[in-house]
């Protein structure tokens, strides 16, 4: 009998399983986002009645809140990637629980700042939609 | 000295068991493991020497790899007085908490990587010394020359790297961070042995490129030998070599 696979895993102590964790689960959900885009953008196909009403569909507030967790999902994987990518190199590897927090940090603030133009767009206090 | 009494939730194959037992308040998770035997000798767990030096007595202790000899009960018991043992993973199990070790073992032995503590390698024969270098040998001094090794030699075989390491659960042809970070040792101290042998073995799809630095191997290990980092400096190392290897050749 062989124990289970882990790649998830809630008893975790350190900074760098939680960056591999967030980034599977990130990396996960850009693949799940890629397929729904490749399904919006098959929408074109169907005529210009269709894409507005699809495109008004998308600017609902349900459809931005989950634009701002892509945000985040795009945000902290690039960064993170690059961070996995300094550290694979055998560069900053000292650093990495430092780089770790640096990336989240960023990604967070740039997802803060990403929900408040998205919100003042959709209220129109700002060009757009 | 006093008693508390710490109830033990141990995974047997595939149910848990539980079993009740009174130990001193500075006892070790061992000593709490060794009374839950005594109530059943059917439980089958492995154990030598007390005190973190054999490697033998890995354990998932509340979920985490941990040596259960040199694990206080106190540091990780619960407020109900609870503590949750299991196997360690990515190993075969066998029964209850004994897991097969030899399929990591063979690993090891596998591109002649023995993992010796210089104190093992001072008992050899004369014959054999010339392959190693020992403090004795060349002198205080001698070892003042060697650049800042890592304390690999300290690598004990427990197998809590393997256990912890995300990589090794996901891919089972992954030669894992002990057998790794011994490679990376032999790199940096090659002691006439040949290191394109050696590059050969780790330079794969399921070796050195298939950590994914989650640097678990380096949390939980008992001797500090930090396998993830030795496992980016070997990387590092080949990126420069065939780097080098390409300038050489575009200068020819």
């Amino acid at each position: 009998m062989k124990t289970h696979s882990h790649w998830f895993d809630l008893h975790i102590y350190s900074v760098g399983m939680i960056g591999f964790m967030l980034h599977r689960l990130t990396g996960i959900g850009l693949v799940v986002y890629l397929y729904l885009h490749l399904y919006a953008l098959d929408e074109l196909r169907q005529g210009s009645q269709a894409w507005d009403k699809f495109l008004q569909m998308m600017s609902s507030p349900l459809v931005l809140l989950l634009d701002s967790v892509l945000l985040f999902g795009v945000l902290f994987h690039g960064l993170n990637g690059l961070r996995l990518v300094l550290v694979g190199l055998g560069l900053g590897f000292r650093w990495q629980g430092w780089l770790f927090w640096s990336c989240l940090c960023v990604s967070i603030i740039l997802t803060i700042f990403g929900i408040l133009v998205m919100i003042l767009k959709y209220h129109g206090i700002v060009a757009g939609f | 000295m006093n008693l508390i009494t710490v109830k033990l939730h141990i995974r047997r194959n595939t149910q848990w068991e539980n079993f009740s037992v009174e130990i001193g308040s500075n006892a070790y998770v061992l000593d709490a493991l060794e009374a839950a035997s005594a109530q059943d000798s059917t439980l089958l767990y492995r154990h030598s020497c007390h005190h973190g030096s054999c490697g033998s007595c890995g354990l998932r202790i509340n979920g985490r790899e941990h040596l259960a000899c040199i694990t206080k009960v106190k540091d990780v018991i619960n407020s109900n007085g609870i503590i949750r043992l299991e196997p360690l993973r990515n190993f075969t199990i066998i029964r209850d908490l004994l897991v097969d070790f030899r399929p990591f073992m063979l690993r090891l032995d596998e591109i002649n990587l023995p993992l010796r503590r210089s104190a093992e390698q001072l008992s050899e024969s004369i014959e054999e010394s010339d392959k190693c270098i020992f403090p004795s040998i060349i002198g205080k001094e001698g070892m003042e020359l060697l650049p800042g090794f890592n304390r690999l030699e300290n690598c004990i075989e427990c197998g809590l790297c393997n256990s912890a390491c995300p990589i090794t659960g996901s891919d089972k042809q992954y030669k894992g961070p002990a057998y790794l970070a011994a490679a990376a040792r032999v790199t940096s101290e090659p002691r006439q042995r040949d290191l394109n042998q050696v590059l050969m073995h780790v330079n794969d799809d399921h070796g050195i490129w298939r950590c994914h630095a989650a640097f678990e191997c380096s949390e939980v290990c008992p001797g500090r030998v930090d396998p993830a980092r030795e496992i980016l400096v070997l990387r590092a190392k080949i990126i420069r070599r065939k780097t080098k290897n390409k300038n050489q050749k575009r200068k020819k």
